[in-house]
């Protein structure tokens, strides 16, 4: 017997029609997306009887104006999809068809396609260049030697003079104290890393759908 | 006189200028294409918002006031007619192309 709940944790970077994939994989074994979390990367699917399990959507935008969401939200309901999550900043907008007359996608040519790719590069840019700035602001306010001097945060005294498998060995121990002291700027790298796997990532998609057109 | 390099306008560019010579909010155009094609061209949400936005920035449409506070309503322009006007003519000239060789 199959489950009547499933939880799942994925993450998709960027990639918005392999996580429709992934959501229409299970509507056709007879599921229906209850819910969903981009934040913590949570998709939660209960097992559906209806005859028809409406397909999930997903879009990319963010609004200056209060108006201007609103009108975004209620043409879309007009079209027959209905807003199941996303905020006037949040930025990813998930929908689901409100009735099986609904256009099967958000989409119905690839221009659209190729713009939808170039918004999600302007979001990895902005993103990129915050976790710049807030570098910068670690490197001269805290003094975090990272890029300067990396092996003055080792505070062992005399670990630069050892070698072979013991260098090998302090390091790694030293290395998850030096990590642990600098928590925050290395987390601004990871996120710096991510944002410019998604820029790269985005730009190409942007290209394949501008080369198709 | 040259040619406006945004020509040749794609179809549904083309039908959505003709369907703002009325006023009308982003679904009611996308109804009003449908049955101008004859159903053939179903243009989806996504795509309909990213047409406005685009048509907007080129000011071929604009916004215009209305009673309803939760749709935004759009015309076309003089610029948008020029436009239109242009390809129509571009069309003219490719049908009597095909005429005259009785296609």
């Amino acid at each position: 017997m199959s489950k009547e709940r499933i939880v799942i944790h994925k993450i998709f970077i960027v990639d918005i029609e392999k996580e429709e994939h992934f959501i229409d994989s299970y509507r056709e074994k007879g599921y229906k997306l209850q819910y969903v979390n981009n934040n913590t990367f949570k998709y939660i699917f209960t097992k559906c009887q209806d005859a028809f399990i409406p397909k999930v959507r997903i879009d990319y935008r963010t609004f200056s104006k209060k108006e201007e969401y609103d009108d975004y939200l209620t043409m879309y309901e007009d079209a027959g999809w209905k807003h199941i999550r996303g905020s006037q900043n949040s930025g990813v907008h998930y929908f689901e068809q409100m009735t099986p007359n609904t256009t099967e996608e958000l989409f119905s040519d690839k221009q659209s396609y190729a713009e939808l790719y170039k918004r999600l590069f302007g979001y990895s840019i902005s993103g990129l260049s915050l976790c710049v700035i807030m570098l910068c602001i670690l490197q001269t306010q805290f003094n975090t030697t990272l890029f300067t001097n990396p092996k003055k945060l080792f505070f062992t005294p005399g670990i630069w003079d050892l070698n072979g498998s013991k260098f090998a060995y302090a390091f790694l121990f030293e290395l998850s104290f030096v990590i642990f002291r600098n928590i925050w700027t290395f987390l601004i790298i990871i996120a710096l890393i991510l944002f410019i796997v998604c820029a790269i990532k985005c730009k190409k998609k942007q290209k394949q759908y501008q080369a198709s057109l | 006189m040259n040619r406006s390099k945004y020509l040749p306008l794609t179809e549904t560019t083309y039908l959505i200028l003709i369907a703002l010579i009325e006023p009308g909010h982003g679904y009611l155009i996308m109804q009003k294409v449908e049955e101008l094609s004859d159903g053939n061209v179903r243009i989806a949400a996504g795509t309909m918002y990213g047409a406005i936005d685009n048509l907007m920035k080129l000011k071929w449409i604009k916004s215009v006031p209305s009673d309803d506070a939760r749709r935004k309503v759009y015309q076309i322009t003089d610029a948008g007619m020029d436009i239109l006007k242009e390809e129509t003519n571009r069309l003219r000239s490719m049908i009597s192309i095909a005429d005259s060789l009785h296609l």
